[in-house]
C-alpha cells in the first residue's frame, strides 16, 4: 500500500501529521497546500480510478488520463479549497467534483491530452486495476457504491499496512499476525483456541494480543480519519461509516 | 494481503469491533475474561458497571447474515420471556456492527456435560425436564417455538437438577414465520428434532419441542439417546421411522406413568403429544407420587419458594402451571392437611393486574356449582400482591382428552358439555361472562365414588355485566378496547369485534364450538393462523357436523349451529335454554330434574350437606326459622331466603328425591350466591330456569317469575317467533 503510490521526483514525501488535510487545501502556504495535496491524493487516487473505470465505465487508458487530470486540475484550481463542512463530507463534495469534471471532459475528450498536464502523479495503476479485476465486475445496484466502496477498502487496507508496521516496531509482530490470521485470512474464522493452539500460547494470551491489536487498529483508522475530515461532526460521521462506531 | 471484498471488508471491519479483555461495551460491560467460545459467537465474563455483578456477555463472531440473524432473534426471544427457567436477559445492543447480548452469569454446568457421566437418577430426571417444560410452558405462550431443545442447550445451576435454565434461543421462531435458513431445509440438532423439523414441509409447532423434551428425558433416564445411529442420515431416519426402545429396558425402576409419558412425547404425529403444561403437571404428578419436592427453594417466581407460608396457613409445596398474568402453586393448609391450589401474581403485578385477578376471585368466589373451580381463600402476600387460594384439581382438561382420544362419543360429549352449561348458567345468573370458554379450561376430574365430573376453570377475563356493574359501581372495562382477549378459535363474532360486547350469548357460542370439536374432532373454524380463522368466525360457515359424523343423532346438528349463528340474536338467548335443547342428546344421567343443578350437584359433598341440612329442617317445619335466623346476619343473605321460603313453604316434605333436589338446588346456593352481589336483586336466572323449565318445576311448585329473567326472555328467539 505504501509503495503504490510514488511522489513525483520533484517532490519528496511529507511526514504524516494529523492535522486535518481538507483544511489545509485552503490554506495561503503553499507549502501546506501540497501536503494537503499528498494526503489527499494518497486517500482518494485509487476510489478516484475505480469510480471513472466502474461508474463512467472508462477503458483503463482513459480511467488513468481522468485520474491525473482530475488531481492536476483540483490542485491547479485549488477546487478543494471551497469544500464547505457544512453541506457535505469531504468525500461527497470529491465525488461530485470527480463526475464534473468526468463530464466536462465528455464533452471534449480531446481537451485533455496524455502528459498535457504540468503535474504528474506517479501512481501505481496496474495495481489498481489488478484490484478491480480481483473483485470483478459490481452489480448494477453497486456501481454508485463503488466510490465510497474503494474508499473504504483503501483507507482500511492502509490501516492493516499501518498496523503492521507499528506491530514490528513494537516487536510485537505476534499481535499483527494473530489479527491477520482473526481478521484478513479467508476462510472461516478461527477459534481462540484454535489460535492458541496454532500459536503455541495461551487462549488468554490470544484474547489480550488481539484486544491489544484491535485497539491499535482501530486507533490507526481514527487517526487516518483525523487527516481526511475538516470538522469534529463530519469526522465522527465518517468514523460511524468506517468502523459503526463513535470514536 | 488480498484485495478485500465485500465478505473481507466486513470481517475486518467486524473483527476490529469485537470486542476483548480491557475493552468495555456500551460503556457499561467490562470485559475480563474469556468464558467460552464457539464458531458463531464469544461469550465473555464482564462486570455490569451499573450493578458492579458479573454478566456472561454474548458477542456474535460470524459476520454473516444468517449468523446476525439468529442472535437477533434470540435477543429478541430473550427480552419477552421472563422464568426462572429461562436464562436472563440483561441488556443487548450493538458495538459497531457487531451484535452483544448481556445475560445472568450462570456457574455450573450443562446438562450435556452431565450427562456426559451417564444417566441421571429418575427424580433429577423428572426434575429437570419438568422445569425445562415449565419454561416452555412460556415460550409455547408467548408464540415462539425453540426450535433447539437438546441437553447443551440445557444449564444445571451449580449442578442442581432442581435450578434447571434453558439457554441458546437463537432458532427459535414463531411458527407462522419463515425459517432462520431458507424454506425447506431442516433446523436443529438432529438427535432431537421432531419428525416434521426434519420434513421441513410445515411451520414447525410447539410440539417439536415437546418431541425434543421427550428426548432428553429419554436420554436423562436411560443414559443414552433416544434415537442414535453412526451417521446423521441413520439417526433421522431412525426418528422418522422407528420408536425408541422402551426407556425401562435401560433403567428397570422407571414407574410405568414415566414411560407412557416419554412414548406421547416422543410420538410421531405432533397432534397426539401432550402441551408442554400437560408434560410438567404429569411429571408433578409423579414428583407427588414419589413424595418428592417438586421445586427448587426460590425459583417459584412471585415472591415466593417451596416452603413459603401463605397467610400463615398455606405451605407452598410446588409449581402446578402458568398462565398469562399468574402462576399457580400447589400448596397445604398447615391446620387442615388439605392440598390446595394458589394462584399468584407473575413478577410484579400492576394495579391493572391486580385489580382483574382481584376481580377474578371475587367474581369466582361467587359461584358454588360443583362445575366451576371453587376458590376457597383470597389474600395478599407480604408484597401486597394477590393469591387466590382454590381446591386442587386433579385429571385433565378436555383439550388434552380431545388429543389422546381424537374425538368423543356423542352421549359423553354431550354430558360434558351440559356440565359446563351449569356452571356458566349460575355465573351468569350472577352477572359474570367467562368469555374464555375453551377445552382447556374446562377440566375433567373424578368424584370420590369414580364418576367423571366437569370443572370450568379461569374466570381470568371474566367480564361482569353492565347490570353488575351498575349495581356495584366496579368498572368493567379491564381490557380496553384495544386488546382481544380470549382463544381466537373459540371467540365469538362478536368478541373478535369488540370486547366490550360480550354477553352471555358469546360464552353459548364459545360452548357450541367446543360440543362441536368435542363430537367432530375438528374445528368448525380452521385456519392456518388466527387471523385466517377470525375471518371464517366471522363469515365461514362451518361444515355441517352429520358430514363429519354419520352416528349423529338427528336434530344435534341444528343445536350446535344454532350455538354457531353469528348474529347473537339468533342463538339460544340464555344458557338454559341450550342445556334443554342439548338434554335430549346426552346420556339417561344428564335427564336429571334440572339443568343447572342436575343429579351431579347432589353428589357434589358440599350440597350433599346442604341438601341433608335443609332437608331436616323442612321436615321439623322449621324452614321460616332458617329465614329468619339468616336474615339477621345479612340483608343480603334475606333477599334471598325470600326467595327460597315460598318455595320451601308450599312444600309439605321432601317426600320425594325430586323435591329434595329442587329445594337443596335452588333455596341455599341462589341464596348465598345473589347475597354477595345485590341484596335487592330478583332471584337469579338459574332459580327461574329450574323453576320454570326443568322436570323439578312438576315437583316444586313455581317459584315467582324474576325481574331479572323477563328481560332475558324477550330476547329469547322463541317467544319472538324466531
Amino acid at each position: 500500500m505504501a509503495d503504490d503510490f510514488v511522489p513525483s521526483a520533484a517532490g519528496a514525501r511529507f511526514p504524516p501529521t494529523r492535522q486535518s488535510a481538507v483544511l489545509g487545501a485552503g490554506s495561503e502556504d503553499p507549502a501546506a497546500r501540497a501536503r494537503s495535496m499528498d494526503v489527499l491524493v494518497r486517500a482518494y487516487w485509487k476510489p478516484v480510478y475505480a469510480h471513472v473505470r466502474r461508474r463512467w465505465n472508462r477503458s483503463p487508458e482513459q480511467a488513468q488520463d481522468l485520474t491525473q487530470g482530475f488531481f492536476a486540475r483540483a490542485f491547479e484550481k485549488q477546487f478543494f479549497a471551497t469544500y464547505d463542512p457544512g453541506k457535505a463530507l469531504f468525500r461527497t463534495f470529491l465525488k461530485t467534483c470527480l463526475d464534473r469534471f468526468v463530464m466536462e471532459q465528455s464533452r471534449d475528450e480531446h481537451r485533455l491530452k496524455r502528459g498535457g498536464s504540468a503535474l504528474r502523479l506517479h501512481l501505481d495503476f496496474d495495481a489498481a486495476e489488478g484490484e478491480l479485476q480481483r473483485l470483478g465486475m459490481p452489480a448494477d445496484t453497486e456501481v454508485d457504491r463503488c466510490f465510497d466502496d474503494a474508499w473504504m477498502r483503501h483507507l482500511l487496507s492502509s490501516a492493516v499496512e499501518r498496523l503492521r508496521v507499528q506491530c514490528e516496531a513494537k516487536d510485537k509482530k505476534v499481535w499483527f499476525d494473530l489479527f491477520e490470521r482473526y481478521s484478513l485470512d479467508e476462510g472461516s474464522k478461527p477459534t481462540y483456541a484454535e489460535l492458541a493452539a496454532s500459536f503455541g500460547i495461551s487462549a488468554a494470551q490470544v484474547t489480550n494480543h488481539l484486544a491489544a491489536a484491535r485497539r491499535e487498529f482501530r486507533a490507526i483508522v481514527l487517526d487516518e480519519l483525523r487527516e481526511l475530515t475538516s470538522t469534529e461532526e463530519e469526522f465522527r460521521s465518517e468514523a460511524r461509516a468506517l468502523l459503526g462506531v463513535e470514536p | 494481503m488480498s484485495s478485500l471484498d465485500a465478505r473481507g471488508l466486513d470481517r475486518l471491519r467486524a473483527s476490529a469491533n469485537e470486542p476483548g479483555p480491557g475493552d468495555t461495551v456500551d460503556d457499561r460491560f467490562e470485559i475480563e475474561e474469556l468464558i467460552g467460545e464457539g464458531g458463531m459467537g464469544v461469550v465473555w465474563k464482564a462486570r455490569d458497571r451499573s450493578t458492579s455483578q458479573l454478566v456472561a456477555l454474548k458477542v456474535l463472531r460470524d459476520a454473516s447474515e444468517s449468523a446476525r440473524e439468529r442472535f437477533v432473534r434470540e435477543a429478541l426471544a430473550l427480552q419477552q420471556l421472563s422464568h426462572p427457567a429461562i436464562v436472563r436477559i440483561i441488556a443487548a445492543g450493538t458495538r459497531g456492527s457487531v451484535p452483544f447480548i448481556a445475560m445472568e452469569l450462570l456457574d455450573g454446568a450443562t446438562l450435556a456435560a452431565t450427562l456426559a457421566r451417564g444417566a441421571l437418577p429418575i427424580a433429577d430426571a423428572i426434575a429437570i425436564v419438568r422445569r425445562i417444560a415449565e419454561a416452555l410452558v412460556v415460550v409455547h405462550g408467548a408464540g415462539l417455538v425453540h426450535r433447539d431443545l437438546k441437553p447443551s442447550n440445557v444449564f444445571l445451576v451449580k449442578g442442581d437438577p432442581l435450578d434447571a435454565r434453558l439457554l441458546d434461543f437463537g432458532l427459535s421462531r414463531r411458527p407462522e414465520e419463515l425459517p432462520v435458513t431458507r424454506t425447506g431445509q431442516a433446523v436443529g440438532t438432529p438427535g432431537y428434532m421432531a419428525p416434521e423439523q426434519i420434513r421441513a414441509n410445515a411451520p414447525v409447532e410447539p410440539a417439536a419441542d415437546i418431541f425434543s423434551l421427550g428426548c432428553i428425558l429419554f436420554e436423562c433416564v436411560a443414559g443414552r439417546a433416544a434415537f442414535s445411529g453412526d451417521s446423521t442420515q441413520a439417526v433421522l431416519s431412525r426418528i422418522l421411522l422407528e420408536e425408541p426402545a422402551p426407556v425401562r429396558d435401560a433403567c428397570a425402576q422407571a414407574p410405568a406413568a414415566l414411560e407412557e409419558l416419554i412414548a406421547r412425547m416422543l410420538h410421531k404425529s405432533e397432534a397426539q403429544r401432550p402441551s408442554a403444561d400437560q408434560v410438567q403437571r404429569d411429571l408433578a404428578s409423579l414428583q407427588a407420587l414419589a413424595g418428592e419436592a417438586p421445586r427448587p427453594a426460590d425459583a417459584l417466581g412471585a415472591g415466593i419458594s417451596v416452603g413459603s407460608i401463605l397467610a400463615g396457613r398455606y405451605k407452598v409445596e410446588g409449581m402446578l402451571g402458568q398462565g398469562g398474568m399468574g402462576i399457580v402453586v400447589v400448596a397445604r393448609h398447615l391446620e387442615l392437611g388439605k392440598r390446595v391450589a394458589i394462584k399468584l401474581l407473575r413478577g410484579a403485578g400492576n394495579e391493572a393486574d391486580e385489580t382483574r385477578f382481584l376481580r377474578e376471585a371475587r367474581a369466582a368466589s361467587r359461584l358454588e356449582s360443583e362445575h366451576v373451580a371453587r376458590v376457597l381463600d383470597v389474600g395478599r402476600l407480604d408484597s401486597g400482591a394477590p393469591f387466590m387460594v382454590m381446591e386442587h384439581l386433579t385429571g385433565e382438561d378436555l383439550s388434552r382428552k380431545l388429543k389422546s382420544a381424537g374425538r368423543l362419543g356423542i352421549q359423553e360429549a354431550v354430558d360434558l358439555v351440559l356440565q359446563a352449561c351449569s356452571a356458566l348458567e349460575e355465573a351468569h345468573g350472577l352477572g359474570i361472562i367467562h368469555r374464555d370458554i375453551k377445552p382447556s379450561n374446562l377440566f375433567l376430574c373424578t368424584r370420590r365414588d369414580g364418576t367423571p365430573t366437569l370443572k370450568v376453570l379461569d374466570f381470568g377475563i371474566s367480564k361482569l355485566t353492565r347490570a353488575l356493574e351498575d349495581l356495584t359501581g366496579e368498572s368493567t372495562s379491564m381490557t380496553g378496547t384495544a386488546s382481544v382477549m380470549g382463544s381466537a378459535w373459540y371467540m365469538s363474532p362478536e368478541q373478535l369485534q369488540d370486547t366490550r360486547r360480550v354477553d352471555v350469548r358469546t360464552d353459548i357460542w364459545s360452548l357450541g364450538v367446543v360440543l362441536y370439536e368435542l363430537v367432530s374432532g375438528s374445528s368448525p373454524f380452521q385456519g392456518d393462523n388466527a387471523a385466517a380463522v377470525g375471518a371464517r368466525i366471522a363469515a365461514g360457515r362451518p361444515r355441517k357436523l352429520s358430514e363429519l359424523r354419520d352416528d349423529l343423532p338427528s336434530g344435534l346438528d341444528n343445536v350446535v349451529m344454532r350455538c354457531l349463528e353469528k348474529s347473537p340474536d339468533d342463538r339460544f338467548s340464555e344458557i338454559g335454554s341450550l342445556s334443554r335443547a342439548l338434554r335430549p342428546f346426552g346420556s339417561a344421567a344428564s335427564q336429571a330434574p334440572t339443568v343447572g343443578q342436575a343429579a351431579s350437584d347432589i353428589k357434589g359433598p358440599s350440597q350433599s350437606r346442604t341438601w341433608w341440612w335443609f332437608a331436616a329442617l323442612v321436615g321439623l317445619g322449621m324452614v321460616a326459622l332458617v329465614a329468619v335466623k339468616l336474615s339477621a346476619g345479612s340483608q343480603a343473605v334475606q333477599g334471598a331466603a325470600t326467595v327460597a321460603t315460598p318455595a320451601a313453604a308450599s312444600m309439605p316434605e321432601p317426600a320425594s328425591p325430586e323435591a329434595a333436589v329442587a329445594l337443596s338446588a335452588s333455596a341455599p346456593p341462589a341464596a348465598s350466591a345473589s347475597a354477595s352481589v345485590a341484596p335487592a336483586a330478583a332471584p337469579t336466572p338459574r332459580l327461574a330456569s329450574t323453576a320454570k323449565t326443568g322436570p323439578a318445576s312438576s315437583a316444586a311448585p313455581a317459584a315467582p317469575p324474576p325481574k331479572g329473567k323477563r328481560e332475558l326472555d324477550l330476547q329469547d328467539p322463541a317467544l319472538l317467533g324466531r
